[in-house]
């Protein structure tokens, strides 16, 4: 596949800029362009799952049919694009279990991490933080917001023993 | 920081959105990155032991004991601190003057202005993706020589 025309832009992403959202939050906006390269890449791997997901007839060079099977792996990225693609902080490593202050060690073999176990710990912890359309659950957002309210409590029932 | 941001930390996984590629068939994610690249070599020996300690040789060497004037209380290296920082400020100068028609890379000054900070200021919140290690794995062996003294141009 040498050829120049062996790729294709499969589309244009809007440049997310602070200068041109109405929103300046940077949380907000880091959240909103890993949602938008996430929703991109949604109907690429649904296409592709498809493709996988049966075997086919190829005709090779030597003019022989061959039955096949495509499959698909992830092609060569840099730390950003992997942060990206595995949701992973740069600080991590995204593939094993390693800790960022042992990422010279070349002596020791850490766990290795897995796409099965990965995605059952996030659904389990989706299920439990996060409300069904994605939002943070009320009780989940600050525990220090408890603590802030006791404090305001304390002071309210103080006041009212004085005026009382 | 919440309980979600405690648990995406946990994980080494953000919670929200929802991650396409775990949605892939047969696709192993994690084990289709490459691991020994990027983080055992690239980052970790290279960018955070032989640099570092590339950068503590060339100063043992310009603050070595034949190095010093004067005795006892009144002794002063040769080399101040002053030049000790136009070292510095000399290698950072060559790093961002690279471009790509000679060395193959183009390194702008903001990059340079980073290395400078996270090498030789020790700036603890300052980090480099594996492309970017890479990038000195290919120039600093070349850049790293004949810093003491100014430049010299034809």
């Amino acid at each position: 596949m040498s050829r120049p025309y062996a790729w294709r832009p499969l589309g244009l992403l809007p440049i997310l800029k602070t200068s041109a959202l109405t929103v300046d939050n940077v949380a907000w906006q880091r959240h909103r362009r890993l949602d938008l390269y996430h929703r991109c890449m949604d109907p690429v791997i649904a296409e592709l799952n498809e493709l996988c997901a049966e075997d086919k007839y190829f005709r090779f060079a030597d003019k022989k049919v061959r039955q096949g099977r495509c499959f698909w792996h992830l092609l060569s990225m840099d730390g950003l694009e992997i942060a990206a693609t595995t949701m992973c902080n740069t600080d991590n490593c995204p593939v094993c279990e390693c800790p960022k202050d042992e990422l010279d060690r070349t002596d020791f073999l850490y766990p290795l991490r897995d796409s099965a176990t990965v995605k059952a710990r996030v659904e389990a912890a989706q299920a439990a933080l996060l409300e069904p359309d994605g939002t943070i659950k009320r009780n989940c957002k600050k525990q220090v917001g408890h603590a802030m309210a006791a404090v305001v409590v304390y002071i309210c029932l103080s006041w009212y023993d004085f005026i009382i | 920081m919440g309980q979600v941001g405690d648990k995406e930390r946990e994980l080494k996984h953000k919670l929200r959105p929802r991650n396409a590629f775990l949605q892939a068939e047969g696709l192993n994610l994690p084990a289709a990155c490459p691991r020994e690249e990027l983080h055992q070599f690239l980052i970790g020996l290279y960018g955070e032991y032989v640099i570092p300690s590339s950068m503590h040789k060339f100063i043992q060497v310009l603050r070595g004991k034949e190095l010093y004037f004067g005795q006892g209380d009144f002794k002063r290296p040769l080399v101040t601190d002053q030049m000790l920082r136009a070292v510095w400020a000399r290698l950072r100068d060559r790093l961002s003057s690279l471009d790509s028609s000679s060395s193959m890379v183009e390194v702008t000054t903001a990059y340079a202005t980073h290395f400078t900070d996270m090498y030789v200021d020790k700036h603890t919140g300052k980090h480099m993706t594996g492309d970017r290690v890479r990038i000195l794995l290919l120039t600093l062996p070349f850049l790293l020589r004949d810093l003491i003294a100014p430049e010299v141009w034809p």
